[in-house]
Order: structure tokens, then sequence, then C-alpha cells
């Protein structure tokens, strides 16, 4: 038996166990038993986990040298996370409702609501991680810098299933943790832990809030299951202060981690100070954890007493859409300005959630102001990522983040200063990007409630202000690459990406550019489905 | 032991978390800041407990133990940003941590 034959015998042995392992889980599942199924389903996490694992050995044993290494067996372990996903929403998509539900005494469900955003993150944590395999800027602790990253997203995939009030809490610690290490990563440089210490602090005291908030809902209807608390939220009385209390402490822990205008604050300096890529990190995937985690405990738990929390909803988003707007005009750091900005784009999303949380306890999951939040926060990890992964490339090659690195930035790199201009377009809202149909989708969500509640009209008033606020200083930015010149003569030497830096700038600026030509709603059809599902097998 | 109104319990939780939380705002020193967000988590602790022991679900006692837990991994985390910024810096003092404004 010649080598090829037997290597192909071996090949289509591992591939039939294999199909045999992917195509029929179910046969599988009945074989193995109850408890392998609840293993199973955690798979996307501990291929995480595992990656997490191998890195700390080959960091061991290969030292320095094999960052390469370590970013490829990263890269692969998100990927494996991600085949694990699409297999699972595969399953629960809404013709096969298996493994749909429930896990791990009741504390996290396999929904495809859940599936949607842990695909998101895998998607921009590839993205980010292509970027630093040339990365100057990180010289110590790369390995580390890309544990905490890995561990960050088992934290928010997590987070984005739990269904119990204490997980999510535990997670939402877990992750920012990661995100407290992450911002302080330049243990050297005061900015760095300046910005750490404030993160952390704020970070601390709200989460505790969060959680007197949960002790209260826990006396008041005697449970911490999203699901059950829906059902007894239906039976008390809304009106007593306790109720109005518990909410308002839940939003400071679930509205600091995402940033909006009260609660704030953190944002700029834990922005300007930690290095870019985690910049880049913050700035997206807990805003995206954090509005999963938001919807699930307002329109699930709390919908039912809906006409407590939509008026706190509204005031923030306003005072989100305009802190952001109008603090980002002044700034002349590029951090700091898109601090602001991710600021103002969280406040679009709040109307979203305002709209769906409108539509009523039983039409929230279906709704169209549902959809657009969770559209927006799609478009928005695409644009902000990439703008993000240009800016970091500017860095690089600009030498720091002031904004003043960016003129005459298309001298530099005419390819780069075409997406950072998409990119910037799409944040901004101009009709062919993708940034145009997000916030199109959130405004006509909130314009069919307008004859039935009045103060809708001021709301999308706002919005719509506020966009052309907007259009202010991410124009500058565009003006600055293309009509103003170099500062200095070495800024305008040619600099050429490597080729996965390409890749990571390619992706999502075409996607914020071909998402807003092609609406795609298969996405909605899936979500919508299989969210309403669960919430019914759950009911009865 | 149910002589003891519940009012007095959540009281006292509302209490130390409200102490806890204005230490956060008034104190100049991390470390300080730390013991008052531990405050505040004993508060939680508290107030779990309470209603655990009056609800009787024992759920509420296991999740104290949970809180316990996560804090600590929290603190030693926060100590670590401090002891860094001690390091560079030679002082503890959140006024000194200024170097990025407006």
């Amino acid at each position: 038996m010649g080598l090829s034959e037997l290597a192909f015998n071996f090949l289509t042995t591992v591939w039939g166990r294999l199909q045999i392992l992917w195509s029929e889980p179910a046969r599988q599942l009945t074989h193995w038993g109850w408890e392998h199924q609840a293993y199973y389903l955690l798979f996307p996490e501990i291929s995480l986990l595992v990656g997490v694992a191998v890195i700390l050995l080959v960091d061991v044993f290969l030292g320095r040298k094999a960052f390469n290494i370590i970013i490829w067996i990263a890269i692969v372990a998100l990927f494996s996370n991600f085949l694990m996903t699409l297999h699972l929403m595969y399953m629960t998509s809404r013709f096969f409702s298996y493994g749909l539900g429930l896990w791990w005494g009741q504390l996290e469900t396999i929904d495809p609501y859940a599936l949607f955003f842990k695909q998101l993150m895998d998607w921009g944590d590839i993205l980010l991680l292509l970027v630093l395999f040339r990365y100057p800027l990180i010289k110590r602790f790369r390995s580390e810098f890309i544990i905490l990253i890995l561990s960050a997203t088992i934290a928010f995939d997590l987070m984005v299933g739990s269904s119990d009030l204490l997980a999510i809490y535990v997670m939402t610690e877990f992750g920012s943790i990661m995100l407290y290490l992450l911002a302080a990563f330049h243990k050297d440089k005061l900015k760095s832990l300046e910005g750490g210490l404030k993160y952390f602090i704020t970070g601390a005291a709200s989460s505790a809030a969060m959680l007197f908030g949960i002790s209260y809902i826990y006396g008041i209807v005697g449970s911490t299951n999203i699901y059950e608390i829906k059902i007894r939220m239906m039976s008390i009385y809304p009106d007593h202060p306790l109720v109005l209390f518990a909410m308002v402490l839940i939003i400071v822990g679930v509205g600091y981690k995402i940033g909006v205008a009260p609660f704030h604050l953190w944002a700029p300096d834990a922005y300007e100070g930690a290095p870019t890529p985690a910049t880049a990190f913050i700035s997206v995937f807990p805003k995206m954890a954090g509005f999963a985690v938001l919807m699930r405990i307002y329109l699930v738990a709390f919908a039912p007493v809906a006409q407590v929390w939509l008026p706190l909803f509204v005031i923030m988003a306003i005072l989100t859409m305009f802190v952001g707007n109008i603090m980002a005009l002044t700034q002349t750091s590029f951090k700091r300005l898109m601090a602001y900005s991710g600021i103002a784009q969280m406040g679009y999303v709040l109307i979203g959630v305002i709209c769906a949380g409108l539509a009523g306890p039983n039409e929230a999951a279906t709704s169209n102001g549902f959809w657009a939040a969770m559209y927006y926060l799609l478009i928005y990890m695409f644009m902000n990522l990439g703008a993000f992964i240009i800016g970091m490339m500017n860095e690089v090659s600009g030498g720091s983040d002031h904004l003043d690195t960016f003129n005459g930035f298309h001298q530099r790199s005419p390819f780069l200063s075409f997406f950072m201009t998409i990119c910037l377009l799409a944040l901004t809202g101009i009709p062919p990007t993708a940034g145009f149909i997000a916030k199109f989708v959130i405004f006509v969500s909130a314009v069919d409630y307008i004859t039935r509640y009045p103060a809708m009209f001021l709301l999308v008033l706002m919005a719509i202000i506020n966009t052309v606020i907007a259009v202010y200083y991410y124009v500058g930015i565009i003006k600055r690459i293309y009509l103003l010149k170099p500062l200095r003569t070495e800024l305008a030497r040619p600099f050429t990406p490597i080729f996965f830096q390409r890749v990571a700038v390619l992706v999502p600026a075409l996607a914020s550019l071909v998402l807003g030509i092609f609406y795609i709603d298969a996405p909605m059809n899936y979500v919508k489905g299989a969210w309403f599902m669960t919430y019914y097998t759950t009911i009865a | 032991m149910t002589d003891v109104p519940m009012f007095y319990y959540t009281t006292l939780a509302a209490l130390l978390f409200s102490i806890g939380a204005v230490g956060v705002i008034v104190k100049r020193n991390p470390i300080l800041i730390f013991m008052s967000i531990e405050l505040m988590l004993n508060a939680v602790n508290l107030s779990f407990i309470t209603y655990s022991r009056y609800l009787h679900f024992l759920e509420g006692q296991v999740y104290a133990f949970l809180l316990i837990t996560v804090a600590a991994a929290e603190v030693a985390v926060g100590l670590a940003i401090i002891v860094a910024l001690f390091r560079s810096k030679r002082e503890v003092d959140v006024d000194a941590a200024s170097l990025m404004k407006e």
C-alpha cells in the first residue's frame, strides 16, 4: 500500500468520523446522555478556553519569538468557536429547535439571539488579531494581550447568553476585569494606569449598584431568573417605588458597561490611555455584549413594567446623543473623538430598545425596534472597528493618535485613506453606506409610534439633529485626510500595510459599504423566529 | 428570630450602601475608595441574605458567597493597578492621576 493511499484512507476515515459527529449530533447526543449534551452546547466557549491554555504553554516553551504562532492559535480558537456557533445556529433555527432553551441550572440560554452576538464577536476578534501580526506599539507582554482579549471574549460569549441576573453579573465582572487590565496595559505609562484606575473605580462602584438593584428584584419577585421575573412581574404593582429604584440601579450597572450618557465619564480617559488595539476592543465588544444583556433584561424580565423604565431610557437616549456629539466636536485626539462618537452612537441604539419596549411584553422580540437595535449593533461593529483599525495604522506610521497626524494621510496611504473615508461616512450615516440603513431602520421603527406617543416625535427630532452635528467631526477627519498638507515631510512618506492588515481593513470597510447597498434581513428572520420560540416554551 | 422586622435589615443595608457610595465619591485615596466599594458589596450581601431569610429561599445565601468571591477577584486587579501607579508616581491619590482632562 502506497503512502498516498494510506494517507487517503486515513483522511477519509477521519472525515467520516467528523461527519458522524457534526451531521448527526442529535443521535450522538442521545447516545452520550444528558450531561454530555450540555457540554456540547458549551463547545464555543470551551474552544476559546483551550486556545488560551495552549497560548500559555506556547508562550512558556517557545518564548517571545513565537508571537505569530500565538496569534495563529488565537485565530484557530476563534475560528473553531465560529464553526461551533454556526453549527448551533443551524441546530437552533426555527425548523430544528434542538438545544434551544435554558441550560445549566437555567443560568445560560442557547438561543439565536445569543448566537448572533457570539458570531459577531468572533468576526470582530479575528479582524483585530490580524492587525496585531505587525503592530510595534505593544512590545512587551504581547502574548498576555492576546490572552486577555480571548478571555474577555469568553466572558462576553457567556454574557450574551445569560438568562439569570446573577450569571449576568458574574460574566459582566469577568469581562470587565479583563477590560480593566487591557486599559491599564502599559504599566509603565502613567496615562494608561490612570485610565485603568478610573475605569476600575467607576466600574466596580457601578457593578455594586447593579447588584443592589438585583438584590431588590430578588426581594420583590423572589427569583433572579429572567423568565421567572417576567412571569412574576406581570402580577406586581408596578408603581411601587422599590421597582423604580431597582431598575434605576440596574441601569447604572449596565449603562456603565455600554457607556451611555450619565455613566460615560470613564470612556474618554480609558480610551485615550489604553493601547489602541485595546481601545478598539473596548469600544466595540463590551458595548455589544452590554446591549445584548440590556435588551434581555429590559425586554424580557422588565417588559411587563415598561412604563416605569421607558421615560428613563428616553432621557438617557437624548442625553447620550447630545453629550457624545457635542463633546466630540472639540477633541484633538483620535481615540478621545472615537470615545465620544461611540457614546453618541449608543444613543441611537437606545432608541431601538425604547421602540421595542413600547411594543409591549409579548411583541418586543418580534418588533421592528428590537431588530433595528440589533442591526445597528452589527453595522456599528463593522464601521467602528474599521475606523479603529485604520486609526491604529495611522498611529503606527504617524507617531501619535493626534488628529493632526491625519493631515495629508492620502499621501501616505491612498488605500487606507479611501477605506477610512467609507468607515467615517458610514459612522455619519451618509446614504450609500450601511450606517445610513442602520439609522434609517431605527428612525422608521420610532416613527411608527409617533401617533400614539407624541414624545417619540421629540426623540426622532433630537436624533436627526444629532446626525447633523456628527457630520462636522467625522467629515473633519476626511477633510484632514484629503485637503490638508502633512505637518512634517516625513509624514508624507508612503506606508504600506502588510497583507493581513489589508484584509483587516477591507472586510469591515466593505461590509459597511455593501450592507448599505443590499439590505439583508436573513439574520432578522432567524433571530426573530427563534427568540420568540424560546420565550414561549419557557412560559409554558 | 423573626422578631426583628425585615425593615430593620433592609434599612441597614440601604444605609451601608449609601455610606459606601458617598465614600466612593468623597474619598481621594484609592485604597479608601476600595474600602467603600467593599462596603457597598457587603450591603448587597446583607440585602440578599435578608430576603433569602424572609422569603424562605436558600438561593440568596448562595449568592452572598458567590459575590464575596467575585469581589475578591475584582479587588486583586484593582490593587495591582494601584501598586503599578504607586511605583511610577510614588504617591497614591486620585487627584494626582489627572493627566487627561478636557
